[in-house]
């Protein structure tokens, strides 16, 4: 959640000044409109979901049944 | 010089050297012939290998002769790399000004694995900066089609080259559908495997999760060969999959008779360019002909894919890039600097967030995929644009390709028809995990019934 008083930009300066990274205007510009547009589509993905979302357990697609190499035919 | 060399399939170019009616000489003379007429204007490569590669087809042509037999199906044979792969001994740039003077001393794994298959390295082919933004220093890759059209990103030089004759086969990366994206503008094959199928060991990194290696050829039994050599468990790669790898080209003519295909009621086939949505149309009544079972699926939240996705992968890109955007930012590209800043915006939820959507995102598509054996989608929404809108506001390319990147699935691109413009149209198929068998098959099936795949870019007219 953004503190009172703070607008995206200064959020997105403050957010990358913390990590050492320095954007100047224009970049800032985009980056704002890239992360908010994100931001706003992450909020409808979820709100898409029915019921509680699962926790990752990572990210390892399983093998096939049996671990046996699928065939063609 | 025989330059229609160049256009024969890998299959055919293998019947040919064992039977010596052609030597690998011949066959990479014949490329690099091409390169050379029209390689500048298509901007396909960034480094070409040409002395290098006519030295090592020598010494394959010497090799066959003395064993009698080629090493296997793809000796003698040349490959072209996307400049993300590492090649030792060959710069790899990844088109960034933060990597042109890098010549890694390793090969890749997926390049190591081509070459011990006897595979010749004809060069690197052009990319977006780091898979993901600009393309300042080596120029737009271009569309064989439409000289004015982009070949599509980011693999785009290794599709154009195709298209163009300028390669006989090639590797891609793809994170968000940057193998299938260019190989559906440029209408060509593009095989996104499953997660884990093939090593990214050796790729310039964009996304941990996200990223993946595959073939790109110019008929489906060539992307079936090339991900033989290609696949298979590697133990450097912590996301590398233990399963064992079949023969893809086995079963590639056991047609697609009680093939069930799955078309999604959701996202998938709205608002589509006219003549994208007829040439889908007519593609799914020719699998229908040919004996596959069409059955609509309900993929509800196909539509939300594209933001978490974003955040995935800008998130894992920062991470990678963050020590280097302290030191050099100058040095990256204006859009790729701005894209990877990005991911380091977000925050620790918002990731987690991302990543549990892409939990139920993946168990929706994992569900549909038990009861059919792939869905079928268009590639892209439109056939491939203007260069000038790329370097200016490019719509999103990965409209219908991410999907397959944040669950893992396997996903495949095949031509499926031109526009009156005379413009390329490709059509998805995603199957299940491992199961890149049944995608080669379909395709195949398909491929053998039109006659995309043997059209020829009007280059020669454009000359």
């Amino acid at each position: 959640m953004r503190p009172a008083g703070q607008n995206a930009a200064d959020e997105v300066r403050a957010a990358l000044a913390r990590q050492g990274i320095t954007v100047g205007e224009d970049d800032l510009a985009v980056v704002v409109k890239i992360v908010e547009a994100n931001r706003a589509g992450l909020e409808r993905a979820l709100a898409a979901v029915s019921g509680e979302p699962e926790v990752p357990q990572g990210f390892v697609p399983p093998a096939p049944p049996g671990d046996a190499a699928p065939q063609a035919g | 010089m025989d330059h229609d060399l160049a256009y024969r399939s890998l299959t055919d170019l293998g019947r040919l050297l064992d039977r010596r009616e052609v030597s690998p000489v011949d066959i990479v003379q014949a490329v690099l012939g091409r390169i050379e007429r029209y390689g500048g204007r298509l901007a396909s490569y960034i480094t070409v290998c040409g002395e290098a590669a006519l030295s090592e087809a020598r010494a394959a042509e010497q090799e066959i002769a003395r064993a009698g037999r080629r090493r296997g199906r793809l000796h003698g044979l040349p490959i072209a790399h996307k400049d993300v792969s590492l090649t030792r001994g060959v710069r790899t740039t990844a088109h960034s000004r933060c990597l042109l003077e890098y010549v890694p001393d390793r090969d890749a794994t997926h390049v190591r694995r081509l070459r011990e298959g006897g595979m010749i390295l004809i060069g690197k082919t052009n990319t977006t900066e780091f898979a993901c933004g600009t393309l300042d220093l080596f120029g737009v890759h271009r569309n064989p089609w439409d000289l004015g059209r982009y070949a599509g990103g980011s693999s785009g030089g290794s599709a154009a080259a195709l298209a163009a004759g300028l390669a006989v086969a090639a590797t891609g990366s793809d994170t968000g559908g940057s193998i299938r994206v260019p190989a559906s503008f440029c209408g060509v094959v593009g095989l996104k495997p499953t997660y884990g199928r093939v090593s990214r060991n050796g790729l310039v990194p964009l996304s941990w999760s996200m990223d993946h290696v595959g073939p790109m050829t110019r008929t489906v039994a060539d992307c079936a060969l090339l991900l033989n050599a290609m696949a298979g468990h590697d133990p450097v790669d912590p996301t590398s999959a233990r399963t064992p790898v079949p023969d893809f080209t086995d079963g590639l003519d056991a047609g697609t008779r009680g093939v069930v295909l799955g078309v999604p009621r959701q996202h998938f086939y709205e608002g589509l360019d006219p003549e994208v949505d007829a040439a889908l149309r007519a593609a799914l009544r020719e699998l229908e002909s040919l004996g596959a079972r069409l059955e609509p699926v309900d993929l509800p939240l196909a539509p939300y894919v594209t933001a978490p996705g974003g955040i995935l992968i800008m998130a894992e890109a920062f991470g990678l890039h963050a020590a280097r955007l302290r030191e050099r930012a100058a040095d990256y590209g204006t859009r790729t600097r701005r894209r990877i800043v990005s991911g380091g915006c977000y925050t620790s939820g918002e990731y987690e967030a991302a990543a549990r959507f892409r939990v139920a995102w993946t168990r929706e598509l994992a569900s549909v995929l038990e009861r059919v054996d792939a869905v079928v989608t268009p590639t892209l929404p439109h056939p491939a644009f203007p260069v000038e809108t790329q370097l200016g506001e490019p719509p999103d390319t990965s409209w219908g390709t991410r999907h397959f990147n944040m669950s893992g699935h396997p996903a495949l691109t095949v031509p499926c028809g031109f526009t009156a413009a005379g413009l390329p149209v490709g059509m998805q198929l995603a199957g299940r995990y491992f199961d890149e068998a049944s995608l080669f098959r379909i395709a195949h099936a398909y491929e053998q019934a039109t006659s995309w795949h043997t059209r020829r870019p009007p280059l020669e007219a454009a000359a």
